[in-house]
């Protein structure tokens, strides 16, 4: 068996080829390449405001269910700064981007400030974000959840080994609080999405930096290719709660969710969705996906691969901003 | 001259803001869409990734596509409500999208329009039109859903006109209105009326069951 695994020769890079601009385009070409993910927190803490009170929006339910609910809110600044971060942190371990600070005087030629966005603070020059995302909308409503988890608590308690105290309940809880959400690269290469799903596979704690609190998994579902965005979060939620409450009755938010349910409910949601757009959606999911997945796993772990790959990612963006010039 | 009418029905589907006005420590978001944002939203006008100066180039932009024979309106209100939300440019730079240098103070307050907020807008055409199902919009490009139906159209002329406007775009400053929002870079009014007739559309709509008549001026980008 051969070891040699190359990022040129991948099947990874052949798959984004197909979709993706060889190039970094000036102008908007609308190539979209849309990552959804199955945002699983295992605690609530992170998704607070100031640190007290769960951020929550009322909207309509399901899109057959128009009731409207409460949702717990996770903002679109509160999914990408950790990425983003987690980005930044991979650049400086390779000597890039150590003039660019984040807060203030952001340089404008490292992956994060070209892909994700930049405005300088002194003097002028700004570039769009390549990646676009929306606030995330918890599934289940916001009482019934909380309803749920103070269930949880008890059963734990009462299974033994846990004391009642307030304390004990809270450090066992596990909440499962499932956001479906989608992000979207437009216009990246091949080597700059792979930048993009490193940061979305490698965040794990979303929340302030202190927080203890705030592990997420990030479950990809699927990734989507085509000339435009196939749905908002929102609306991706409210199918996936159409579909969960169909199956499991109007109580069905009382119970903890199970994962494997939810992603299905996810894919039937961008099936239906896919099967009524006008222009074609290319799709990749399921074995395909886990192939797709297992490739970019071996391309990280093999030394020669990893570097070709940010070779081609730095030289892409090399030459946007000679074109830039 | 126009041939074809879309009557656009707009719904945030995640929470929309951009600076039309700051009273103190808000920055607010008026209850509208401008038909500029429109135009770039839905792709008729481009502009690079990049930009060199953070003044984009409207005019340049824009006036391409009167030579195309479209055009759309601002958009006005069905339903919408507000949110109010704190920010912290220290720990969120990004968030406002606009650097702290041009006057932005460290913390403060946006009052945002909450999703599920829905507008109202007309397209007019010379050729048919097809439409993006969604599209994004302001500061942190929300989407925003939408839904187009093709409109009956008769070229005809009219005293007033019932929609929002923008003064930029009318060959003929309107003598009275009901609402102005200063919405840079330009006037958008609300329910126009001139002191003699001036050229433009008649649409008819249905509105439940009955059929509606509105009068939509002759506009163009960037006209005056
Ligand atoms: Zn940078």
């Amino acid at each position: 068996m051969s070891n040699t695994i190359s990022w040129q020769e991948s099947p990874v890079k052949k798959r984004l080829e197909a979709h993706l601009p060889g190039e970094i385009p000036i102008l908007p070409m609308r190539r979209y390449v849309s990552v959804v993910i199955l945002r699983e927190f295992d605690s609530t803490a992170v998704l607070t405001t100031e640190g007290q009170t769960l951020d929550v929006e009322m909207v309509r339910s399901g899109r057959k269910y128009s009731e409207p609910i409460s949702r717990v809110l996770l903002q679109k600044r509160k999914q990408i700064a950790p990425e983003r971060r987690a980005g930044r942190a991979f650049n400086r371990d390779r000597g890039l981007g150590k003039k660019c600070v984040f807060l203030n005087g952001m340089c404008g030629k490292c992956p994060d400030c070209l892909i994700y966005g930049f405005a300088a603070t002194s003097g002028e020059g700004a570039h769009r974000s390549r990646v676009l995302t929306d606030s995330g909308f918890a599934i289940r409503p916001y009482e019934a959840m909380q309803r749920s988890i103070t269930l949880n608590a008890i059963d734990d308690s009462t299974k033994g080994g846990v004391s009642g105290s307030a304390f004990a309940e809270r450090e066992h809880i596990r909440p499962q609080v499932f956001f479906p959400t989608i992000e979207t690269a437009v216009d990246v290469t091949p080597a700059e999405f792979l930048y993009v799903l490193r940061n979305i596979l490698t965040t794990t704690r979303y929340g302030a930096e202190s927080n203890r609190q705030g592990f997420v998994n990030n479950h990809v579902v699927a990734l989507l290719f085509g000339h435009g965005e196939l749905i908002s979060n929102l609306s991706l939620t409210q199918g996936v709660y159409d579909r969960l409450r169909e199956k499991g009755g109007e109580r069905f938010h009382e119970f903890p969710l199970e994962r494997s349910e939810v992603e299905k409910a996810v894919m039937d949601v961008l099936e239906e969705e896919a099967k009524r757009s006008y222009l074609p959606v290319d799709v990749c999911a399921g074995e395909e996906l886990a192939a797709f997945l297992a490739g970019v796993r071996d391309l990280w772990r093999n030394e020669e691969a990893n570097a070709e790959w940010l070779q081609e990612l730095e030289s892409d963006q090399q030459a946007y901003l000679a074109k830039l010039k | 001259m126009k041939r074809f009418a879309y009557r656009i029905r707009i719904e945030l589907e995640d929470y929309l803001f951009f600076a039309s006005m700051e009273k103190g420590k808000v920055a607010e978001t008026a209850p509208l869409i401008h038909n500029y944002a429109l135009a770039y939203a839905l792709s008729w006008a481009i502009s690079p990734y990049y930009q060199e100066k953070q003044a984009p180039g409207y005019e340049k932009q824009l006036k391409p596509l009167n030579e195309e024979g479209v055009y759309i309106f601002p958009a006005s209100p069905l339903e919408v409500t507000h949110r109010l939300m704190q920010y912290n440019t220290t720990s969120e730079p990004l968030w406002m999208m606009r650097p702290q240098s041009l006057g932005y103070p460290n913390w403060g307050f946006i009052k945002c329009l909450r999703p599920g907020s829905r507008f109202e807008t007309y397209a007019l055409s010379h050729n048919p039109l097809s439409f993006p199902p969604r599209i994004r919009l302001g500061k942190w490009m929300s989407q925003a859903r939408l839904e187009v139906e093709e409109v009956a159209l008769e070229r005809g002329t009219g005293k007033s006109s019932p929609i929002m406007v923008n003064v930029q775009d009318l060959p003929r400053l309107p003598a009275t209105f009901t609402s102005m929002y200063n919405l840079l870079p330009t006037r958008l009014v609300k329910e126009a009326e001139w002191g003699e007739a001036v050229e433009g559309y008649r649409i008819k709509k249905m509105e439940g069951q009955q059929v509606e008549e509105e009068f939509l001026p002759e506009s163009a980008f960037w006209w005056r």
